[in-house]
């Protein structure tokens, strides 16, 4: 049977994808000593990593190598973190370098390593424990050194994004011999004052040594034992600390901390507009559903029956101007003014249309009022007399001399009581 | 004082998200709608001027066991 070749692209592109499958080769930790170290003018480096017996080409591009801590050089004994993939082109198998450190400094990044497989063991990162951080902190602790450019980073950050909160420094040293203790003693000090409701703890950037503290295991107790939430705020975009992994929240930075711990209040300028907006939007939409209905009642059951409408146009004419009103937010006055002079357009014109129509029912009314109105009863010869625009009904409440009005039906006459006599 | 604002501007504002639901629910009498929007103006209205009023952050230190005024930025 005739084999179907396939190209040299083909082949090496098949070993790509079998190195790129593999878990082991997709992570690897190794320990070698550096060789044949160049640097091009990108920034990329290219090396090889061997030991006594066997070596391998490795990469570890501008981006990565920006973070190192030191300037490798041939020689060097180092701890690498990356990935073994093929370079199809050259069909070469090499180490891409994502993390490089210089043992011979002292074993640090094995330490970290240690510490970090045994908290997790421990289940210190597990995301079950982050706590959420409050929406809108009222006041926020910050662990620091008091002196830093970190403390000010975050004082003017919070300051500008959201003045409502407090800050409440809590000093600590964040390098040297006490830092450790400090920095718990700090913890331990918010959370037993319990005036903030979240912590920020960190530092600005530094060298792995000078960020040491936040690698250290007590450390990572005391941010595990904080009751008030923590922002681990340690600078240095690509390292991890172990504070980073135990904290309810990594910032990489101190001002990212600051970015992170409050809202932005003119974020919420506009989403208090947006709301006040969807208010005026609802009550319109609201308001012309009633004048839709409304309209429908007016439109049918009342104008057959007008006299009702009489009584109940009325009442509706005034509880609309009573809802008028009680309306007045400033920036739809001049809507409702519109709506309320076309409700007694409306209204008024109405009113007429039924007046005319029920002027016979009117009619009635006005000769039942005419029996009791009490000019038509002084047309017979009745008169009433008031003292001081207060009526008078009995010879009780007149002395001597006092002067009176008297109110026929077609004018008044000013008196004076010559004498009182009780009875008739 | 910066701690009972704050408090206020929260429960303000968790306040004008309910009546703008229940508005959006739609269905309400107008004097209801008429009332809950006068409410949400209101509370809008406190909300924007209590993130107004604020003009500079309140800083402290925990000094022992006071509280001092964070030392102000040196230019």
């Amino acid at each position: 049977m005739e084999r179907t070749p396939i190209t040299v692209s083909a082949l090496n592109g098949y070993l790509k994808a079998k190195f790129d499958a593999d878990r082991q080769l997709g992570d690897i930790l190794l320990k070698a000593e550096v060789s044949n170290f160049k640097r091009n003018a990108s920034g990329h480096l290219y090396f090889s990593l061997k030991d006594e017996n066997s070596q391998i080409s490795a990469v570890m591009f501008s981006g990565p190598a920006a973070s190192l801590k030191f300037r490798p050089k041939d020689g060097d004994r180092v701890l690498v973190e990356g990935s073994v993939a093929v370079y199809v082109p050259y069909g070469q198998y090499q180490v891409y370098v994502r993390r490089m450190t210089d043992v011979g400094k002292g074993d640090l990044w094995l330490e970290f390593e240690r510490l970090k497989q045994k908290l997790e063991l421990e289940g210190l990162f597990r995301p079950e424990r982050k706590r959420p951080l409050p929406a809108f902190p009222r006041a926020v602790g910050v662990v620091t050194s008091p002196t830093g450019a970190a403390v000010r980073d975050v004082i003017n950050i919070i300051g500008r994004r959201w003045p409502l909160s407090t800050i409440i420094v809590y000093p600590a040293a964040v390098q040297g011999a006490e830092a450790k203790e400090s920095v718990i003693r700090a913890i331990a000090k918010a959370n037993a004052d319990a005036l903030v409701d979240v912590l920020i703890v960190g530092r600005g950037g530094g060298s792995i040594e000078d960020l040491w503290v936040f690698n250290e295991e007590t450390v990572a107790y005391a941010i595990r034992d904080s009751r008030l939430p923590v922002i681990s705020a340690v600078g240095h975009e690509t390292d991890f600390t172990i504070s980073d992994f135990v904290a309810d929240l990594r910032a990489p930075t101190p001002s990212g901390a600051a970015e992170l711990v409050v809202p932005d209040r003119r974020a919420l300028f506009d989403q208090i507009g947006a709301l006040a907006r969807k208010l005026d939007y609802m009550l319109a939409k609201t308001r012309s559903a009633a004048r839709d209905r409304l309209a429908a009642v007016e439109s049918s059951y009342v104008f057959r029956t007008p006299e009702r409408l009489l009584e109940k146009a009325s009442v509706r004419l005034a509880t609309l101007d009573d809802r008028l009103d009680r309306v007045r937010p400033d920036r739809l006055l001049a809507e409702r003014r519109t709506a309320l002079g076309h409700a007694e357009t409306r209204m008024q014109s109405r009113l007429q249309a039924i007046l005319a129509a029920a002027g016979y029912a009117f009619g009635r009314a006005a000769e039942r009022l005419e029996l009791v109105n009490p000019l038509a009863i002084m047309t017979r010869g009745y008169a009433i007399v008031r003292k001081d625009e207060r009526i008078v009904r009995s010879v009780a409440e007149l002395a001597k001399d006092d002067e009176i009005d008297v109110r026929l039906a077609d004018g008044n006459a000013d008196c004076r009581v010559l004498a009182l006599r009780k009875g008739v | 004082m910066a701690q009972e604002k704050e408090l206020k501007f929260e429960e303000s504002l968790k306040k004008l998200e309910t009546l703008v639901r229940e508005l959006e629910q739609g269905e309400l009498p107008l004097e209801t709608a008429v009332a809950k929007y006068n409410e949400g103006i209101v509370l809008a209205k406190r909300c924007h001027d209590l993130l107004k009023q604020a003009e500079a952050v309140v800083v402290k230190i925990a000094d022992g066991d006071t509280l001092q005024d964070f030392p102000k930025q040196q230019e």
